[in-house]
């Protein structure tokens, strides 16, 4: 299970991730007839929300609300990667999924061809399959990184504050031994 | 100590909350004896759906959202088909119409809503239908696609999407509706026009400040036409009634005093004990008006039956709340409202609005504080808005009263 | 600064883990440290081991970011609280807390702080080595000084 650190504050809205999130898969597939390689629409945004930039990704929460409000039966967690996942198929683009997101990271989209009358939902895949997010390998600023799961990140980030506590103590150690 | 196994769930619905109640009790218990109890005789089907089988979206197979093994697989003994007719709390039996008598340990009820019928019109003839079943969809689509004409009376939420709907399956339906705009209960009178330009603009004709006095039939007890306020009269096959719905509580009015839902606190407990309510039925409180009522939207009956699920089961969960929210796509033009839309001309009443063609986006202060939302075409704020709301609504869970 | 919270002196702590285990026995009835508010961090190379715990920020980013009001803290006592009910398991709040004092429950998914257990810490009390201690950050902060001058005080 991935679990995406977005620290906005960091973003300078490049849309790199964006870019990578669009191509990546297309390292995949198959090209078409003139040689190019089929893009998708990215599954990540880039908002101004009051002055302030929002990267709008799914977290992949452990209780997906968009999950319970989806009507159609179009959201799903998957079991085996802890992901949020869409069957776009089953989507009847009611905008509920949309309403419930406290992130923005889950969207309708109108597909450019116009094989289906409704917009389908578009949100984060979680880039199963790739080593790591793709937006997360391409941000520059590291306003996007990556840990493989949550409980990584925590005990991460606690050896490297702790590395901190280590440094202040070894002091106050080294003047209390040298004095018995 | 009770035994686990020995407790009896007893559940009289299976739309929305009774089967998020069947799931969550079984996730807390897996060996306690559950049954479902409903008088519609399908599988738990997606209601938000039936207008998406109208339009062709979908199909019937479609409704199904669960494996259809999925009462086998819980171990939940189903009674479909079959109507509760009564409840008595002093023996915890639930009378069913067949005269047999079901035990219980812990009660849901979660029997939703029915159609609000107009005291005007004569009940039950031919020709005239509200829209919350699928046979009621069955029937529309096949007398739309049969050249019928159809009149839908209300312009809410189902009437909106049941004309947009016909409109999409090739029919041309007449929308009458009471209100000086659409949408009044959700939208203000500028975001109702708009929907209501956007609508004629793809040729769908719309009546308002309208209402159905009565109906003409014909030789053979079909429709004819219907006769509106002004005294125009309408050639009409088919009258849909889409005026809301009133919470189904026949089973408890005897039992429970006041109008409207059965009441219910953050954990779903009626006054009645060991009696839970969730969904359309049942009166919670609403975060942004600061009162209880009923508030009959899908993801509310989801969440109110999953909590009360978890309460029957063992486990204190609270319910977080009802916002009044509704998401829907009209004819590629997106809609949005969450909360508390129009705002009375007071001081402590702040509105914001933008506006740029198709795009209306209202906000609207209480105090400072956001309590509601509307937003038409561009609507992807709605999420982080619906955050803001709940969050500037503050702690509720104290605020039930049963 | 005289909200009180467990402060622990790595001097002192021998890296036995008990905290952990009778943190997750306090609040989840079972020994088993992947449930436990704290977290013991070691540097063996060292002979160091650091316990980690929430630290009751003066300005709590987890509430902040919290985006469904989840992560909240009792006005009379000041103890840390997580409204599971509301918890939507998004994260945000591992993220974002420096310390990587916020975990996320492997069963329920909601997140986990330390809530000072009604005002007697489990971890402080059953704590062999007297590294843990409960009280206000100034009494430390004093004793720390305390220590240090005394130190150079012996030079």
């Amino acid at each position: 299970m991935l679990a995406l650190r977005e620290e906005s504050i960091k973003c300078d809205g490049c849309g790199r991730c964006q870019l990578a999130c669009s191509l990546g898969p297309a390292l995949r597939v198959p090209i078409n007839d003139q040689g190019i390689p089929k893009l998708r629409t990215p599954l990540l945004w880039l908002d101004e929300i009051e002055g302030r930039r929002q990267i709008s990704v799914c977290r992949h929460c452990e209780n997906p609300i968009c999950v319970d409000a989806c009507v159609a039966g179009a959201l799903w967690v998957d079991p085996k990667s802890g992901m949020v996942r869409v069957h776009q198929n089953r989507c009847i683009g009611c905008y509920s999924c949309v309403m419930e997101c406290p992130f923005g990271a889950v969207r309708i989209v109108y597909p450019v061809e116009e094989t289906s009358t409704n917009g389908v939902v578009h949100k984060c895949d979680g880039c199963i399959g790739w080593q790591a997010p793709l937006c997360a390998i391409f941000c520059p600023t590291g306003a996007l990184q990556t840990a493989k799961n949550a409980p990584e990140r925590a005990a991460k980030r606690r050896r490297e504050r702790a590395m901190f506590v280590s440094l202040t103590t070894g002091t106050v150690r080294c003047a209390v031994k040298k004095h018995g | 100590m009770r035994l686990r196994n020995m407790a009896k769930y007893v559940i009289i619905g299976n739309s929305a909350a009774g089967l998020a109640g069947v799931k969550a009790i079984r996730s807390k218990d897996p060996c306690g004896e559950v049954t479902i109890i409903s008088d519609e005789k399908h599988f738990p089907y997606s209601r938000v759906l039936l207008t998406h089988y109208i339009a062709g979206h979908i199909k019937i197979e479609d409704f199904f959202l669960e494996d259809r093994d999925l009462f086998i697989r819980l171990k939940v003994n189903q009674l479909l088909g079959t109507r509760a007719i009564a409840i008595h709390p002093l023996h915890r039996t639930v009378e069913l119409e067949t005269g047999q008598a079901i035990t219980y340990e812990t009660l849901l009820i979660a029997t939703g809503g029915l159609p609000a019928f107009p005291i005007n019109l004569p009940a039950k003839i031919k020709g005239i239908t509200g829209l919350r079943t699928i046979e009621d969809a069955i029937n529309i689509r096949q007398q739309a696609m049969a050249g019928a004409k159809v009149v839908i009376w209300g312009g809410g939420l189902v009437g909106v999407k049941l004309a947009c709907a016909l409109h999409e399956a090739g029919n041309s339906p007449e929308m009458i509706v009471s209100s000086p705009h659409l949408l009044s209960q959700v939208a203000d009178d500028e975001g109702g026009r708009l929907v209501q330009q956007h609508m004629e603009r793809h040729g769908l004709r719309i009546r308002c400040s309208a209402d159905v006095v009565r109906v003409v039939q014909d030789s053979a007890g079909g429709l004819k036409s219907t006769i509106l306020n002004n005294g125009e009269e309408i050639p009409c096959h088919l009258l849909v009634v889409c005026k809301g719905v009133r919470p189904n509580t026949s089973l408890v009015d005897k039992l429970l005093s006041g109008s409207g839902g059965i009441p219910v606190d953050s954990r779903m407990r009626t006054r009645l004990p060991n009696i839970y309510a969730a969904g359309d039925v049942a009166n919670t409180y609403d975060i942004t008006r600061q009162e209880s009522c009923s508030m009959p939207i899908w993801p509310h009956a989801v969440a109110q039956g999953r909590t009360a699920g978890l309460n029957m089961a063992g486990e204190k969960a609270r319910y977080r709340g009802s916002l009044p929210r509704n998401a829907l796509e009209i004819l590629g033009l997106p809609f949005i409202s969450m909360g508390i839309v129009q705002a009375p001309a007071q001081e402590e009443w702040e509105v914001s609005i933008h506006r740029q063609g198709n795009n209306y986006q209202k906000l609207v202060y209480f105090q400072g504080r956001l309590v509601g939302a509307m937003l038409t075409d561009r609507v992807e704020p709605a999420g982080r808005l619906q955050a803001s709301i709940r969050s500037a609504a503050g702690d509720w869970f104290d605020q039930y009263s049963v | 600064m005289s909200q009180k919270v467990v402060s622990a002196n790595s001097q002192l702590c021998t890296g036995c883990k008990q905290c952990e285990l009778f943190c997750s026995f306090e609040h989840e009835g079972i020994y088993s440290p992947r449930l436990a508010r704290i977290r013991v961090v070691k540097f063996e190379e060292k002979c160091l081991s650091v316990p980690v715990t929430c630290a009751y920020c003066e300005r709590p980013v987890c509430e902040e970011v919290c985006p469904v009001g989840a992560m909240k803290h009792d006005p009379a006592t000041g103890a840390a609280q997580v409204l599971e009910d509301l918890c939507i398991g998004c994260k945000e709040c591992v993220n974002v807390c420096p310390l990587g004092a916020v975990e996320i429950h492997p069963k329920k998914g909601t997140a986990m702080r330390c809530d000072q257990c009604k005002g007697d810490p489990a971890c402080v009390k059953y704590c062999p080595a007297g590294a843990l201690q409960y009280e206000p950050l100034s009494h430390t902060v004093r004793d720390k000084r305390r220590a240090r001058v005394t130190a150079w005080s012996l030079d």
